[in-house]
């Protein structure tokens, strides 16, 4: 299968991208972060064939389809296909820019999972640092109150996609943010794929260990402190990716789900009802 | 009887409650301050009995209500695979 014209125009020489604190390397030009060191994972353009077990399949609201195939999982939308091990990414596509939308941070979380990381759907920003998580559902407002602490001088870790090394701080992701077109003034940015105003963000450089996560939550009228079961339980709602697609990874879920409820102060808010000056009220007047 | 904890299942403490987490299933229980109490004690290996005299001396009930409250954990937790009898 000869590699799709508009793949074939963007190849150059190799270059290294930090994604998520892992280290990829491709000779296709992604909007990432640089980075110099040793490359973990190589993403180029191929021929990706859909085999093996299903592991999730839907229609709507748009066709998808997760399957496992040994070490393999293969990532299918209706124009774009991946192929994820852990050591390589395998893009097939003739629409370019509809498969960087999926690459990061969608087809990621495949490949982080593939090195043992889960990941949690939100978004986090850090001043002095500490971090601040927002978790919610998608147009609960997380990113509009990251957003918001960011206009008043915080720095974006991640957005979206929440990853942790193994001292539970929160890793940087890629330099953008997804904000609903409402609530996009002049970012200079443009509509994704899923709808959002995909805009330039710088990130924090190193990751940054969290002061405390705030989860947007229909049940909740008012600001509640979860604690106990409470807490994991509503972590668990906020897992990036519910399908599982490696061994163990149901109990890699509970760990890091646990660790975050045992080790950081968990609250509840009502959705779209998260003000820079709650956060901050949360946080403590030491990070503002 | 005493009791054993499978291997499928992780149990962790967060604040006074404790979460069981079956591996295989991919869920999870949590149990509140008086169930993370009988927990500790059949999971350590003691007979039930010792986890009704535990009810008794830290949350102040009667001997009834302690047994009742024992054994319909007791027969959840197995009932859900999440606890398993040592058969001698």
């Amino acid at each position: 299968m000869s590699e799709p014209s508009e793949l074939a125009s963007n190849r150059r020489q190799p270059a290294q991208y930090s994604v998520f604190g892992l280290v990829a390397e491709s000779n296709i030009d992604l909007p990432l972060t640089p980075a110099g060191s040793r490359k973990q994972v190589e993403i180029y353009a191929g021929s990706v064939d859909v085999q093996g077990v299903a592991l999730y399949e839907s229609a709507e609201p748009a066709m998808f389809g997760c399957y496992g195939n040994n070490d393999e999982i293969l990532l299918v939308w209706d124009d774009v296909r991946f192929s994820v091990t852990r050591t390589r990414v395998v893009i097939d596509t003739g629409h370019l820019e509809a498969a960087m939308q999926l690459l990061v941070p969608a087809v990621w979380s495949v490949v982080l999972a593939a090195h043992h990381r889960e990941s949690l759907h939100g978004s986090a920003i850090a001043r002095r640092g500490f971090g601040v998580a927002v978790l919610g559902d998608s147009g609960s407002g997380k990113s509009t109150a990251a957003r918001g602490m960011i206009e008043r001088g915080w720095q974006l870790i991640s957005d979206d996609l929440l990853t942790f090394d193994e001292d539970l701080r929160v890793v940087p992701g890629p330099p953008w943010m997804r904000l609903l077109p409402e609530n996009d003034v002049d970012s200079g940015g443009f509509f994704d794929r899923g709808g959002k105003v995909r805009m330039h963000s710088s990130t924090t450089s190193n990751p940054v260990p969290l002061r405390a996560m705030v989860i947007m939550d229909s049940r909740y009228e008012h600001c509640v402190k979860l604690t106990g079961t409470a807490a994991v339980a509503a972590l668990f709602q906020h897992i990036y990716n519910p399908v599982l697609t490696h061994d163990g990874q149901a109990r890699r879920r509970f760990d890091l789900v646990y660790a975050l409820a045992a080790s950081v102060p968990i609250y509840a808010v009502p959705p779209r009802s998260l003000f820079p000056d709650q956060i901050e009220d949360i946080v403590g007047s030491d990070l503002t | 009887m005493r009791f054993r904890v499978p291997e499928h299942v992780a149990a962790r403490t967060v604040d006074d409650e404790v979460i069981l987490f079956d591996a295989q299933k991919g869920e999870y229980l949590g149990l509140n301050s008086s169930g993370a109490a009988v927990w500790d004690v059949l999971a350590s290996g003691r007979p039930a009995p010792d986890a009704v005299e535990e009810l008794i001396k830290r949350f102040d009930v009667d001997r009834a209500s302690a047994e009742e409250d024992v054994t319909v954990l007791l027969s959840n937790l197995q009932n859900l695979d999440l606890i398993s009898p040592i058969t001698p």
